[in-house]
């Protein structure tokens, strides 16, 4: 009676969220076995579960040396609030007194001979990636922590590695051997061994006494609170965790939230902590091997064929479209070659992909015949069918072009190469040459100076003589003509309207200062002219046609 | 129908003084300027179809002419308007001006002759583009069946640009005109118009033009720079002795 009232009272706004004040633990439901099932199999017999945290301290920088020859004084650097600072260094750029967080020019006056580059974060991520693929070989249950831990469920491989020490020994060295170096820890709890890995490399805690009592020196320091938080724990002479769960737990949840309450609870194994599996990333490969060494490119484009069928039969089993696809052709002697194909719009179908393929094959010149034709692909993503949006839903529309706009940028691109299909796009800026970007379709969007709707507002179907100032030439000379070194054919011309004098861009050294005007060439063409103001001979420049 | 006269048809040296019926379905395009809509045979631009430009000067009008029935197609239908090669480059604010969204063209420039050829016959046939402009100097007439045969495949209005000179070469366009500036506006000259008959139309802008530029008269001195409006200047020796 009374446990039902509690349940139904109701929730008044301003209190905070009824959290159970004991932890809650759960019990376990004794299994009932009935014989009318013997079929069955057993529940899966039931391991202790461990877990080994490796903290990789210098990952930043082991990668990008596995990645490529450093010299000997390397800083990374990185850009935060528009000042780089390094962010990793070489150890003899360290012992000469280089620091993280340091300015480029304090460590450049430190260590004149410093080369810095700038850090790549895919490339950390990469190495994080690839030290959780070698994870792989040890246990079945791997967690990513960016940007430098991984964490290893060990428990269950325990009877293969015989204990715990001899599997992290050889996870260690194995990273080792790659060039990263770890500290690791182990505990019962992923959370615990995550904070001990940082705060003492080397502990172990295999059962829940054990880990009460290491938990219970470990600085509140370790983890990863706003600072804040931290000084009012230091405040109220709260140092370490144990101190921490001595706390009342309902002015805990209150004063520093129930999510940090419940981060307490994972680390004890009060709560349960479930983590996210790191996936083994799929890849596509396929190859083809030929009677006999080709180079015709109608008979590679049959063998692609082939191979791209296998290619969609394997996306349409994981509902996926791929984003790029790589052919190579193998020569019996000789290096391969090959070419990556990246459509403007994920796709599925054979045809689409041997569409392009064929276009490319049509101007490919293969350095010698191929004796194999590999296709390649590990890039997807999932597939999403042309879903009408609902009329309500609010917010703008993803700009999606049609279908048949991107085939037809994907095949001009095949044949003409990215740099020769663009778009253009309309920029609030006074300056005529700098009023308009254009750029490769598919390239990043340039962050324009109004985002939105363009700023140049239609003047009607014909430009009215109200703002005939403002009317723009369809032609643009993005550099502007001198008179004197134009043709004579252009003959004499006259200017045709009043003036439109632009003065800007004194804040980026690019200003200009000039009387622009609408003219007639006796030809009959019109055209944009301007003068330049504030120089000592004036020149007259053509800057664009009317059209 | 007996062959002989099958051939003679097919023959591009045969005139057409009728709508050929897969021409007749497409619903035209209106220009925009009344002159021109009264002498296109069905008071517009045909859709579907290869329509030849000819100028060879730039500035006299050969955009302001495509513009009004580019901004009408692009407010009604969903689709690109793609330029090949085109000589200059096409400004957006002026686009944006005439009601050509920046965002809805698509700029290809290739490299050789046998490039843009193929890029124009690909957009053609394309199913989401709006208008082509090619800009083909070299147009042989295997080519341009060839484009007329691509633009048959499609609904979108193909114009080519080539210059005057190529007016004594054959073509497979079904409209083909010629631009003349003169000293009273742009003339068009329709030497081929299939369905209709070929004429003259003087200063196809007309009082629309007049709207965009000052009349002569109306032009004053400017004050702060003192310099003279609406004169007339030669720029190879009148500039000099301008006022500065």
């Amino acid at each position: 009676m009374r446990s039902r009232r509690s349940f139904f009272r109701p929730w008044k706004p301003g209190e905070s969220l009824p959290l159970p004040l004991e932890p809650v633990v759960p019990t376990p439901v004794p299994v009932k076995t009935t014989g009318k099932t013997p079929g069955r199999s057993p529940s899966p017999a039931k391991h202790r579960v461990l877990w080994l945290a490796a903290q990789f301290p210098a990952l930043t920088w082991e990668a990008h040396q596995r990645d490529s020859v450093l010299p000997e004084f390397t800083a990374l650097t990185q850009e935060v609030r528009g000042q780089h600072t390094v962010e990793a260094c070489s150890m003899a750029a360290a012992n000469a007194g280089v620091r993280t967080g340091m300015t480029m020019a304090a460590a450049l006056a430190l260590v004149p001979s410093l080369t810095l580059q700038v850090l790549r974060p895919e490339v950390v991520e990469e190495a994080l990636q690839g030290i959780a693929l070698l994870a792989e070989r040890f246990t079945s249950q791997v967690v990513i922590l960016p940007p430098n831990q991984v964490l290893l469920e060990v428990g269950a491989s325990l009877r293969l590695f015989g204990s715990w020490q001899a599997l992290a020994t050889q996870f260690l060295d194995a990273c080792r051997e790659r060039g990263f170096n770890a500290q690791h820890a182990v505990a019962t709890t992923p959370q615990a061994a995550e904070w001990l890995a940082l705060s003492s490399p080397g502990t172990s805690a295999v059962d829940a006494e054990q880990l009460r009592q290491v938990l219970h020196d470990v600085s509140l320091c370790t983890l990863n609170w706003p600072l804040d938080t931290l000084q009012q724990f230091e405040s109220m002479g709260v140092r370490t965790l144990g101190e921490c769960r001595r706390l009342p737990r309902s002015g805990f949840a209150r004063r520093f939230g129930p999510a940090r309450l419940l981060l307490l609870d994972r680390a004890y194994g009060v709560m349960p902590d479930p983590r996210p599996t790191f996936r083994v990333p799929e890849r596509f490969a396929a190859e083809l091997e030929l009677s006999d060494e080709i180079d015709r490119s109608d008979l590679l484009v049959e063998a692609a064929t082939l191979l791209v069928e296998r290619l969609s039969r394997f996306l349409r089993t994981r509902q996926w479209v791929a984003q790029e696809v790589e052919l190579r052709f193998y020569p019996l002697l000789g290096p391969m070659s090959g070419f990556v194909i990246r459509p403007a719009e994920a796709g599925q179908s054979a045809s689409h992909w041997i569409d392009l393929i064929q276009i490319r094959l049509e101007r490919w010149r293969l350095p010698a015949p191929a004796i194999v034709v590999g296709l390649y692909s590990d890039r997807f993503e999932p597939a999403s069918g042309d879903v009408a949006r609902l009329r309500f839903e609010n917010g703008p529309v993803p700009a999606r072009q049609s279908r048949a706009y991107s085939t037809l940028v994907e095949r001009l691109q095949a044949r003409l190469g990215a740099n020769a299909v663009r778009v253009v796009r309309a920029v609030a800026d006074a300056r005529p040459e700098y009023a308009m970007r254009s750029y490769p379709v598919g390239s990043p969007e340039p962050v324009l100076a109004v985002a939105g709707s363009s700023p140049w507002q239609c003047l009607g179907r014909y430009p009215s003589v109200n703002n005939v100032q403002l009317a723009r030439p369809l032609w643009l000379r993005s550099i502007p003509m001198a008179f004197s070194a134009l043709p004579d054919a252009l003959g004499r011309i006259c200017l045709q309207s009043e003036v439109e004098r632009i003065e800007s861009g004194w804040w980026d050294g690019r200003d200009m200062t000039r009387d622009y005007y609408h003219a007639s060439t006796e030809s009959g063409a019109r055209v944009w002219v301007f003068r330049e103001r504030g120089v000592a001979q004036p020149g007259w420049y053509l800057q664009g046609y009317f059209g | 129908m007996s062959d002989s006269l099958d051939t003679l048809l097919a023959n591009q040296k045969v005139w057409h003084c009728r709508e050929t019926p897969g021409v007749a379905n497409e619903q035209a395009v209106p220009s925009g300027y009344a002159k021109l809509d009264r002498k296109l045979p069905q008071a517009g631009w045909p859709r579907g179809t290869l329509i030849e430009v000819l100028t060879n000067e730039t500035g006299i009008g050969e955009l302001r002419l495509l513009m009004p029935a580019l901004a009408g197609l692009a407010a009604t239908e969903l689709g690109t308007i793609v330029w090949v090669g085109a000589p200059y480059q096409p400004y957006a604010p002026a686009l944006q001006q005439w009601g050509v969204e920046a965002r809805r063209v698509l700029l290809i420039q290739p490299e050789t002759v046998a490039d843009a050829l193929w890029a124009t016959a690909e957009a053609l046939s394309s199913p989401g583009v709006l208008a082509v402009l090619g800009w083909l100097p070299q147009l042989n007439i295997r080519d341009s069946r060839r484009l007329q045969l691509a633009a048959a495949s499609g609904r979108s209005l193909a114009f080519v640009f080539r210059p005057a000179q190529a007016r004594q070469q054959t073509s497979a366009a079904s409209l083909r005109l010629a631009l003349q500036a003169g000293s009273r506006g742009t003339e068009i000259d329709l030497f081929k118009v299939r369905g209709a008959r070929p004429c003259r139309i003087g200063d196809y802008e007309g009082s629309q033009a007049q709207g965009i530029y000052l009349q002569p008269s109306q032009a004053t001195m400017s004050a702060s720079t003192g310099v003279p409006q609406a004169s007339a200047f030669s720029p190879t020796d009148a500039l000099p002795q301008l006022p500065g």
